[in-house]
């Protein structure tokens, strides 16, 4: 497995793709460069199948711990990473690393959502959400930390599939009408019977069992629709992550899901009754698709005045934001005593002005 | 220096304190005024004490004024216009009290009145005069004069005591403008509160939470998913219809509705009461 690094056919400096452009752009002469001139100036990089090594490549040392070694292509020193990365910096001459060998063969993603958001607005729209949330302690987030926002590619999962089946369920239509002093109730009950198709589109699964997974997963939905075809050189300037779950670990529960989501369909479907319920249903799989894409993600790891670790996600392409805020307590028991008199004046007032 | 003229400010400002306070103390003692007139010698001299205490303590306790009288001769008036005259006779509606209330039992037209000046019209409201009456009738029918106004003046004291009826308000029978009383219950302020706190938990729950829970994705089926419904059957298999006979609106239950009806007296001022009961 190799170690590589995308080269600027100008100078030979590192190349690191542009959120803002969609481009690549040399560090060192500011040339800019599309992913074809790119592929055309760096033509031995692009390996399939993770059997093309470049000479930059030293040494791997699995030791059972999933630690692995390499070398850095332009400084030479070694860069240890755990099994799953991808693409990382030079500890040393912070230059992008791509680990190319994580990336072939059966692992290699067929489709890439590149970054669409730069590290700046990245870090300005950061500040932005913390700056509108007025009840976090004061002066408890600070430029310089939050500056160290790293751009990820996570492995997800993406799952289309058909499911056809069968659905009974029992309805009742109700009609009060009266007569004299008499109020009639008559209510009628029918069985339900549907046969129906489900097409499921975007139905996405992280594929990383890490620390911060939940965080990942809240940042979505992604635009899919704007997915690319898997290339090395957007991860140029990223980290990156290898899966490390599979498919079979994800079918089982992706098949309940989809069978649960086409009887909720079908039962949302019928109109015209006053209550609907499910009696029984039976769906199977028509076909399914799977898709290996990597999805671009700024993390944030933050210590706390408190000294507690916070973690931060943001959506590399929509910008969506998840992750747990320290609380100003004395602010949110101002906020509970200003609810409470402005609530009890309020009715007070009602209470004494109305009737 | 400081700490000499402190307490010398300290005790003139004690000292104006407790003036005013002995200032408004006396002021309240002559604020109301009771006025027992039995021009019928009606009562004895053991019923006219009881009637002096019951009348003082009203006095006392509310602020209000109290003119207990009997006629044998009203003049050619209605029992309540004798007692507006009377009451005005005395100045008392005009004095400092809070309001007032005449009582009479009247032995030309043989009714027993009450009229209500200024805060008494709201405690004494139609229903709770019509309660007074009920209260003395039986007395009055029987001939024990005495008694009947000892029993007004216990009712009147008993509802002084209550305080004024929630929703009370008071109609104008002449230009039939109503006002209405406003007054917050106990119950109400108990409400407020117990909803003041249970607002002020919910929103402070909810944005504790919006900060610390870190929301799930939803799948969202409405956006990515597609139903084709390819066969569908409805079968009717059961119909039953159920009768319930519509109960009508309970009668009231003749309850205090709160209002106090008010008119005006030849002298221009607004009297409650005043329909009077014959006996």
């Amino acid at each position: 497995m190799a170690a590589v690094s995308y080269k600027c056919p100008n100078c030979g400096g590192d190349l690191q793709f542009d959120p803002g452009t969609q481009k690549f752009k040399c560090e060192y002469c500011f040339s800019v460069f599309s992913r074809e001139e790119v592929e055309a100036a760096n033509p031995e990089k692009e390996g399939k199948d993770g059997s093309e090594e470049t000479s930059q490549y030293k040494a791997e040392t699995d030791t059972g711990s999933e630690a692995s070694l390499y070398q850095c292509p332009s400084c030479g020193a070694e860069i240890v990473t755990d099994a799953t990365t991808a693409a990382t910096f030079c500890f040393y001459c912070h230059n992008p690393v791509i680990l190319q060998g994580k990336l072939s063969g059966e692992y290699r993603p067929e489709k890439i959502i590149p970054f669409a958001v730069s590290k700046k607005d990245a870090v300005d729209e950061f500040l932005k959400f913390v700056k509108k949330k007025r009840f976090i302690p004061r002066d408890f987030f600070c430029k310089e930390q939050i500056e160290k926002i790293s751009g990820v590619y996570f492995p997800f999962w993406e799952y289309d599939c058909k499911t056809e089946g069968d659905w009974q369920g029992e309805a009742k239509r109700i009609r009060i009408y009266r007569t004299g002093d008499m109020e009639h109730t008559e209510t009628k009950i029918y069985r339900l019977e549907r046969s129906a198709e489900v097409g499921f589109e975007e139905l996405t699964r992280n594929a990383l069992n890490k620390e911060n997974r939940q965080l990942v997963e809240a940042v979505q939905p992604f635009r899919l629709e704007e997915t690319k075809d898997f290339s090395m050189e957007y991860l140029s300037g990223f980290l990156a992550e290898k899966r490390d779950i599979e498919k079979k670990d994800l079918v089982e529960e992706l098949h309940q899901e989809v069978k649960k989501h086409s009887s909720d369909m079908v039962r949302s479907s019928v109109q015209g009754y006053d209550t609907v319920t499910s009696v029984s249903d039976q769906f199977h799989l028509l076909g399914e698709n799977w898709k290996y894409l990597l999805v671009p993600v700024w993390v944030l790891t933050y210590r706390g005045k408190n000294d507690k670790i916070y973690y931060y996600a943001m959506n590399g392409q929509t910008r969506k934001i998840s992750g747990e805020l320290p609380v100003d307590k004395k602010k949110v028991l101002k906020l509970f005593f200003g609810v409470f008199v402005a609530v009890f004046l309020f009715m007070l007032l009602g209470g004494y002005l109305v009737w | 220096m400081v700490e000499k003229k402190m307490p010398k400010r300290k005790a003139a400002g004690m000292i104006v304190l407790w003036i005013t306070i002995c200032l408004w103390l006396s002021g309240v003692t002559v604020f109301a005024q009771c006025q027992i007139q039995d021009d019928a010698q009606l009562f004895t001299t053991e019923e006219t004490q009881k009637i002096e205490n019951l009348s003082e303590e009203i006095q006392d306790q509310y602020q209000m004024n109290v003119l207990v009288m009997t006629c044998e001769d009203a003049g050619g008036k209605e029992s309540h216009e004798v007692l507006e005259d009377t009451y005005e006779e005395y100045g008392l509606e005009s004095n400092e009290a809070k309001g007032g209330i005449a009582l009479l039992i009247d032995m030309d037209n043989r009714e027993l009145n009450l009229v209500t000046e200024r805060d008494m019209i709201y405690y004494i409201t139609d229903y709770r005069e019509e309660k007074i009456y009920d209260a003395a009738q039986s007395y009055a029918s029987d001939g024990e004069y005495g008694n009947a106004m000892i029993a007004m003046l216990k009712k009147v004291q008993q509802y002084l005591n209550e305080g004024i009826p929630n929703k009370q308000y008071t109609y104008d029978t002449e230009t039939g403008r109503i006002v209405r009383y406003h007054s917050l219950a106990s119950g109400d302020i108990l409400l407020a509160f117990f909803a003041g706190l249970m607002v002020a938990a919910i929103v402070s729950v909810v944005l504790y939470r919006s900060y610390t829970v870190v929301k799930k994705y939803r799948y969202s089926t409405e956006k990515n998913a597609r139903l084709k419904i390819t066969a569908q059957n409805d079968i009717l298999v059961n119909q039953f219809v159920t009768h319930r006979r519509i109960e009508k609106d309970p009668p009231s239950g003749g309850g205090d509705s709160g209002r106090t009806s008010t008119h005006h007296s030849s002298g221009g001022h607004t009297y409650g009461g005043g329909k009077g009961r014959g006996f």
